[in-house]
């Protein structure tokens, strides 16, 4: 089953052959593709585009009308002539690329920046990128049981295809919780899926492992679903669950084109028509699937077909499922993405942020010696052919997430206890009693931490908890218990024991006290409980709205516009103590904090949305 | 009459005057009134009671939600809760009239179903108050007993004022705070105790005594005290409370039940039951053997 992402990492396994057990590699890219003799471009013939085994070349089809471009398609009216070659061996299309039989390389943002010391190695063939086509959502970090957020990979074993989509997105996840490569074991598996030597079957088999990366039938296989934790049946593993996803983690994998140098310039207006039929296509594409999915298409339908068609049935065996799946996983940038990915020099997931971690990675990695960066675009983005052609060219956001929606159900997962298995990491901001007013210069540094930890989450609320201290609630119960005569006390202040029934209370009338609590026992009289309780929670959500009008104001001295539906403010009261039962001032501030968690919300919570970028 | 209005208006003024001014809709202040116009406060008590009323709520911070409930002959919402608005509110008042029993319990679950729907609106946050005035015994006093611990039990603060009472109100018994309308020095000093808890938060409260003092808790234990505490359950008034024991009657003040001091007593006390039913049936046993 969706063999196609197993054929769209192919290339990356033969990137890193011959690696050891480390995450060092032996051979540098270059070495491995071997001596090319780089040729000029052939122009000779239709101009042949490589696409591989993913959702975004879906779109490419589209606007090509199939394999070689139609008439009537988007490609066919702009007076393109393309031949689309599935090239899913990387260093096929590498070797093509240097040779001039295809001006361009199709992979993720991380395969060209293993890729960029090979092509910067002749000026004709040095790099430029003109466009992104989509992000990932459907890759996926599981964990056992014991694994609650990123932090707690520290020392542990993990499993991922040996070169594939996975070694970038692993590197995204250690620089979020702070952790370095050396700070793991890894566990390098052959194939991406479908195989005794792909990482889901590993993980299963290995019990030493912690964690392992796949995509999303594998996920659903072991999980029972993005959201679910396993059961132990059904072939689901008990206790396992998704850790990190690129449903949340949605700015890690970049979908990409990069340009020869020389092709790029001569033939300026062809790279225009080329960027903006694809994106053309994606607005048509997206139109075409609400219309399918509201009271069925023809015009959808035949692109599933035609998707099947070109792959085959053995990598798309059904056109429900599969091709619509494919589809599905990879969320379309659009125009604005574009603009925002290359243009912004403020996007903390855009080209030049991307392109420095994809040299640091490759290097890292040992795949390259010199960093030397693919180019940036020239595009003129307001020309004509993108300005009037396209429908979708507004630069509004719109808000990720329904707040409401964000809202209910974290306040649900934390009454039930059941938020730690949704977060994906967190941080902590200590405070003092009373504090309301949170200045951003004095939290610069965790804000600065919070911030470079959540560029590539666009699709995981910041929950910003507030939390209180709950000696006075005990305190206030003592009074209520000893006040009402259900406990007695005896001793001094500071050597205080409490009796029940006539007896010391100890442990074992835990379930006792419990109950009368719970009866309302303590409830009524001047020592009320229940008010305290009630005003540290209103408190502590007072704090976190404070810490987020502050976090937001820091942003934006920092030129990033967060998305206010993104980062939400909780009160969680007395709940969840670092030191239930303080013993001085010291232990009960530790109590009073504001926690940044990374949460992974349900797709209900989400805004439909178009494009992401 | 004129101390008791004075009493009852600095009651009501003081406790207007607890909720914290905001403006964001999930930390708002929720007060339901509800007065007792029973065939019992007729006449004048009840036109004092009104104009009250009327000078004290127009003096609530704008941003406390209000509610107004009565029994009597226009029983039922005069005002429902929500923003004040002077001119209605002030109507509804008008509009109270005297007449009929004292139904206090179903009323007091009214009121307080209202503010529990609203916390769930306001996702567990705010200040939620349910302010009972009445002069008599309530009809059904046992719905009283049954309501009032879980009332509280949910989070709402509950005060009640008893006017012209020749004795303690039933609801002294089970209530937050108690005040007698005919006293107007115990009354200032109630209410000073209140204000005093209310007033602070619970970070500024906390001295070095707070931690000597819990300090006599098992370690163990307060994990679990401090989710009791916190898991409060939603949903209307049903009239139970999970868990609630035998040895929680609503009897404030009074001791429980010392242990039985002797094994024989213990037995007897828990196993005296299964004793007597043990005796009839050997009794019936022997019986049929000797037919």
């Amino acid at each position: 089953m969706l063999q196609w992402l197993k054929k769209r990492t192919f290339l990356l396994c033969f990137l890193m052959s011959g690696v050891a057990s480390t995450a060092v590699f032996a051979q540098t890219f270059q070495e491995q593709v071997g001596k090319v003799q780089v040729g000029d471009v052939d122009m000779t013939r239709p101009i042949q585009v490589p696409v591989i085994t993913w959702g975004g070349d879906m779109i490419t089809f589209y606007a090509n009308g199939g394999l070689k471009t139609t008439q009537n398609s988007i490609y066919g009216k702009l007076g393109l002539n393309i031949e689309l070659v599935r090239k899913d061996d990387f260093f096929e299309q590498a070797a093509d690329y240097m040779k001039g039989k295809s001006p361009f390389l199709r992979g993720t943002f991380s395969m060209m920046g293993q890729v960029s010391e090979l092509i910067a190695s002749d000026d004709r063939t040095k790099g430029i990128m003109p466009m992104q086509l989509t992000w990932s959502a459907g890759d996926h970090c599981v964990v056992r049981e014991g694994i609650k957020t990123i932090k707690d990979l520290k020392g542990k074993k993990l499993v991922l295809q040996r070169g594939g989509p996975h070694v970038g997105m692993l590197d995204d996840i250690l620089r979020t919780a702070q952790l370095d490569w050396k700070d793991i074991e890894v566990v390098w598996a052959k194939d991406l899926t479908a195989s005794p030597d792909s990482p889901a079957e590993i993980f299963k088999k290995n019990p030493e492992i912690a964690g392992a990366f796949m995509i999303t039938p594998d996920m659903i296989g072991l999980t029972g679903g993005l959201q679910e934790t396993g059961s132990g049946a059904e072939g689901t593993m008990k206790g396992a669950r998704v850790l990190v996803s690129t449903a949340n983690m949605s700015y890690s994998i970049a979908d990409v084109y990069v340009a020869r140098s020389d092709f790029y310039y001569k033939n300026k207006p062809w790279i225009e028509k080329f960027v903006a039929g694809y994106l053309k296509a994606a607005e048509e594409v997206v139109d075409l699937r609400k219309q399918y999915e509201a009271k069925g298409s023809p015009e959808f339908k035949k692109l599933l077909q035609m998707t099947q068609d070109i792959y085959g049935k053995d990598t798309i065996p059904t056109l429900e499922e599969d091709a619509f799946g494919l589809l599905a996983d990879a969320t379309l940038v659009g125009y604005p993405g574009n603009v925002a990915f290359f243009r912004d020099p403020n996007n903390r997931h855009g080209f030049g942020v991307f392109m420095q971690r994809s040299l640091d990675l490759a290097e890292h990695l040992g795949v390259i010696r010199n960093k030397i960066p693919i180019k940036n675009n020239d595009l003129d983005y307001n020309a004509p052919v993108f300005a009037d052609y396209l429908s979708t060219t507004g630069f509004l956001k719109g808000q990720r997430f329904k707040a409401e929606a964000v809202q209910s159900e974290i306040e649900q997962l934390t009454q039930k206890g059941a938020l730690d298995e949704k977060k994906i990491v967190s941080f902590t901001v200590d405070f003092q009693a009373n504090q309301t007013d949170f200045p951003p210069e004095e939290y610069a540094k965790d804000f600065e931490t919070v911030l470079s930890s959540i560029e590539q989450f666009g699709s995981a609320v910041l929950a910003i908890r507030g939390h209180a201290d709950p000696t006075l609630a005990l305190k206030t119960l003592v009074d209520a218990g000893i006040n009402k005569g259900i406990l007695q006390q005896s001793g001094r202040q500071g050597e205080r024991v409490y009796f029940y029934k006539g007896r010391p209370l100890d442990l074992t009338k835990t379930g006792e006290i419990v109950t009368l609590i719970e009866g309302g026992a303590f409830d009524h009289g001047v020592y009320n409980a229940q008010a305290v309780v009630q005003e540290a929670m209103n408190l502590s959500r007072k704090r976190a709205e404070a810490i987020r009008k502050s976090f937001i104001e820091y942003a934006k001295n920092k030129k990033i516009d967060m998305d206010l539906t993104q980062v939400q403010a909780f009160g969680v009261g007395i709940r969840e103590p670092l030191i239930p039962k303080p013993k001085n001032e010291w232990e009960a501030k530790k109590n009073m904090r504001g926690e940044f968690s990374l949460i992974r919300a349900s797709a209900e919570t989400m805004q439909s949305k178009d494009f992401d970028f | 009459m004129r101390k008791l209005l004075r009493s009852l208006l600095f009651a009501v003024c003081f406790l207007a005057s607890t909720f914290s001014a905001s403006a964001e809709d999930w930390q708002r202040d929720n007060l339901v009134i509800m007065m007792d116009c029973s065939g019992s406060m007729g006449g004048e008590k009840l036109e004092k009671a009104k104009n009250a009323l009327k000078e004290i709520l127009a003096h609530v911070p704008s941003n406390t939600d209000i509610g107004l409930v009565s029994f009597g002959a226009n029983s039922g919402w005069n005002y429902p809760l929500g923003p004040r608005k002077n001119s209605q509110l002030m109507q509804a008042i008008d509009g109270l009239a005297s007449g009929g029993d004292t139904p206090l319990g179903a009323y007091m679950k009214m009121g307080a179903d209202r503010l529990l729907e609203q916390k769930k609106k306001q996702m567990g946050y705010g200040t939620f108050r349910l302010l009972v005035i009445t002069d008599g015994e309530a009809q059904n006093p046992q719905l009283v007993d049954l309501y009032a611990p879980e009332i509280m039990r949910k989070g709402i603060t509950l005060d009640v004022i008893g006017v012209f009472m020749a004795e303690q109100h039933t609801l002294s018994r089970v209530s937050h705070s108690y005040r007698e309308a005919q006293d107007t020095q115990s009354l200032q000093k109630a209410i000073t105790e209140v204000l005093a808890e209310i007033g602070q938060s619970p970070q500024a409260a906390v001295t070095h005594e707070a931690f000597l003092e819990i300090g006599g808790l098992p370690d163990e234990m307060v994990p679990a005290i401090i989710t009791a505490l916190t898991n409060v359950p939603e949903g209307p008034i049903a009239g139970q409370l999970l868990g609630r024991s035998s040895d929680m009657k609503l009897v404030s003040n009074q001791t429980a039940a010392p242990p039985p001091t002797s094994s024989w007593g213990y037995f007897l006390k828990n196993f005296g039951f299964f004793v007597i039913i043990a005796v009839v049936v050997l009794f019936q046993i022997i019986k049929n053997l000797k037919r």
